[in-house]
């Protein structure tokens, strides 16, 4: 409850919310608001400007930009959010087993791990486009068969700090078993982290599936998908520079948005800073604007939550 | 009774592959009776929490059995609501995302008990504190609140045997006897029985009947209250000795 509160006064978790809602919103409704279909040519109107009938324009086959960015959002946005909650849930479930239970368990585990960690993710996921086609289910399930085991390493770490607690070692002594400890405890404790690494790992993923559409192995046209919208702009960058904006703008907010909200909300987790909340949050909502750096603000947030564990 | 017997423990010293292990206890063999409480003495690094952990089935022993009645205590459901702890490193003993009332409830919550704010609140009264400290978190109290309520917790169960490792020991003089009064009085009203690991002979003798001394993962020497002026062992006697002068 405190933590909702928390997220509530801060500005940045709220605009950022915000956005993504919307964004979500705007995908689901997609079928229903945008104006054309987003297959749709018209080469009579192609590369036209802003009007009325094309609020941003059309591409270079007469299709409305607009509606191929709404549909975009599904496998843009939406896809790449559920890609990443199964893998987080199963990189989660994994890594604290592994790190709660320790012994051999962990042992064979993380030995699995390294195994599929020595492939790199980005080869494997063209051989798996190889084996099993193009498009965009078969990049999916490569991407949850061969990330997981990076959140597990990831998770196990983060949560291999709790283990040794009084807390813990209090709860355990008084009888509870594993599973409810892991629930009460280990998971709560770790959820800052693991927000964290979602959040960040959506903008990642967008990014890793926009830069394969680009390349054009993942969904295919005319289907709309912002990164191959991107790619196909690309063609015309000299003559028509205005059409990179509409995708390029919609992937940078969305990754900006999912990683500012994501360090909102572990800074909401964080216990220790309940009271002094809100002058905080200001100093970071300050610092992510000015700087408008993702990363050098999660890399001061990060160094301070170490050093308070 | 809790019954330890044979009890041998081992630590793998750091690195990957030194594989040498270090051996923290040592064929220790103690019996813990429900009427009096025993206190635990010994050098720093001898090994004492580490029994305390092995006692309340948080680590297994590499031989040796622990029973609580005849029961291993490695299961959890032999424990539930016997056994409780507070433990020396107070910083940590209580979750930082739960307030203390939450802190308090949580060994009832696995025993399928209700516990009301207001006897939560008693039970602070009873360890120096009040009320208001239910619904802080654990960083906005002071060490000897935090080590108070870790006490409060421990008690929370009527448990028949509470670990004491350093309980008292960073508290000040005061609240000291103020605990180890209320300790005394649960002993006697509701047969809680307890094991005692201090460095401060004071306590011991005031809380405790039996005295175990312990010695680099042995135990060199049981003796009643009574008689600690005549300790057989060699070591027990200078261990007394520097612990008295102090
Ligand atoms: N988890 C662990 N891994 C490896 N070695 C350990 C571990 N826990 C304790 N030890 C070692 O076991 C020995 C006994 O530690 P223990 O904490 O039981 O001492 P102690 O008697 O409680 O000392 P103190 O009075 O200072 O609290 C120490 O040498 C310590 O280094
Ligand atoms: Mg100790």
């Amino acid at each position: 409850m405190v933590m909702f509160k928390k997220l509530l006064y801060n500005p940045q978790s709220v605009i950022t919310a915000i956005i993504i809602l919307t964004i979500i919103v705007l995908g689901i409704l997609a079928p229903v608001i945008a104006p054309h279909d987003p297959t749709e040519t018209n080469v009579a109107m192609k590369y036209a400007s802003p009007s009325w009938e094309y609020p941003l324009g059309t591409d270079y086959l007469g299709r409305c930009t607009l509606s191929r960015l709404l549909h975009g959002i599904f496998p843009s946005v939406i896809l790449v959010m559920l890609t990443v909650f199964c893998v987080i849930g199963i990189g989660t479930f994994i890594g604290i087993i592994s790190a709660y239970y320790g012994g051999w368990l962990n042992e064979i585990l993380m030995r699995i791990c390294d195994i599929l960690l020595s492939f790199p993710t980005e080869v494997m996921i063209l051989a798996f486009v190889g084996i099993m086609g193009l498009g965009l289910t078969p990049m999916l399930i490569a991407i949850i068969l061969l990330k997981w085991p990076w959140y597990a390493v990831v998770i196990r770490n983060a949560a291999l700090k709790y283990k040794e607690k009084n807390y813990i070692y209090f709860s355990k002594a008084s009888g509870m078993k594993g599973p409810a400890v892991i629930l009460r405890h280990v998971l709560p404790m770790t959820l800052p982290d693991i927000i964290l690494l979602a959040s960040s790992n959506v903008s990642s993923t967008i990014l890793l599936l926009s830069g394969f559409s680009f390349l054009g192995l993942g969904i295919q046209p005319p289907n709309p998908e912002w990164g191959n919208m991107l790619s196909e702009a690309r063609n015309v960058i000299l003559s028509h520079p205005t059409q990179m904006l509409p995708p390029g703008i919609a992937i940078m907010a969305v990754c900006l948005s999912f990683s500012l909200f994501g360090d909102a909300v572990r800074d909401a987790m964080d216990a220790k800073h309940i009271s002094k909340g809100i002058f905080k949050s200001k100093g970071g909502y300050a610092l992510g604007c000015v700087t408008g750096s993702v990363g050098f603000g999660r890399f001061g947030k990060n160094r301070r939550s170490l050093s308070d564990k | 009774m809790i019954e330890i017997c044979n009890v041998t423990k081992y630590y793998k010293e750091p690195g990957l592959f030194s594989g040498k292990k270090k051996k923290v206890l040592d064929d220790v063999n103690l019996n813990l009776d429900d009427t009096e409480n025993t206190v635990i003495i010994g050098e720093s690094g001898s090994g004492k929490s580490t029994l305390g952990r092995l006692i309340l089935g948080i680590e297994k022993p590499n031989s040796g059995t622990i029973t609580l009645d005849g029961q291993s205590l490695l299961k959890p459901s032999v424990r539930q609501g016997k056994i409780s702890a507070v433990f020396q490193d107070y910083t940590s003993s209580i979750n930082p995302n739960i307030s203390v009332y939450k802190a308090i409830k949580e060994p009832m919550i696995m025993m399928h008990r209700s516990f009301s704010e207001e006897e939560a609140e008693e039970l602070l009264v009873k360890v120096g504190l009040d009320g208001s400290y239910l619904g802080r978190f654990p960083h906005e109290l002071s060490g000897g609140q935090a080590q108070r309520v870790a006490i409060a917790r421990a008690l929370s169960t009527n448990p028949h045997y509470v670990l004491l490792d350093e309980a008292v020991s960073s508290l000040d003089v005061s609240i000291q006897v103020q605990i180890l009064d209320l300790f005394l009085k649960l002993s006697e009203e509701c047969n809680v029985n307890y094991l005692l690991i201090t460095h401060d002979i004071q306590i011991a003798c005031y809380l405790c009947s039996r005295l175990v001394i312990f010695n680099s993962g042995k135990v060199v020497e049981e003796i009643d209250r009574a008689n600690v002026s005549c300790l057989k062992n060699e070591y027990s006697r200078n261990l007394l000795d520097s612990i008295i002068t102090i």
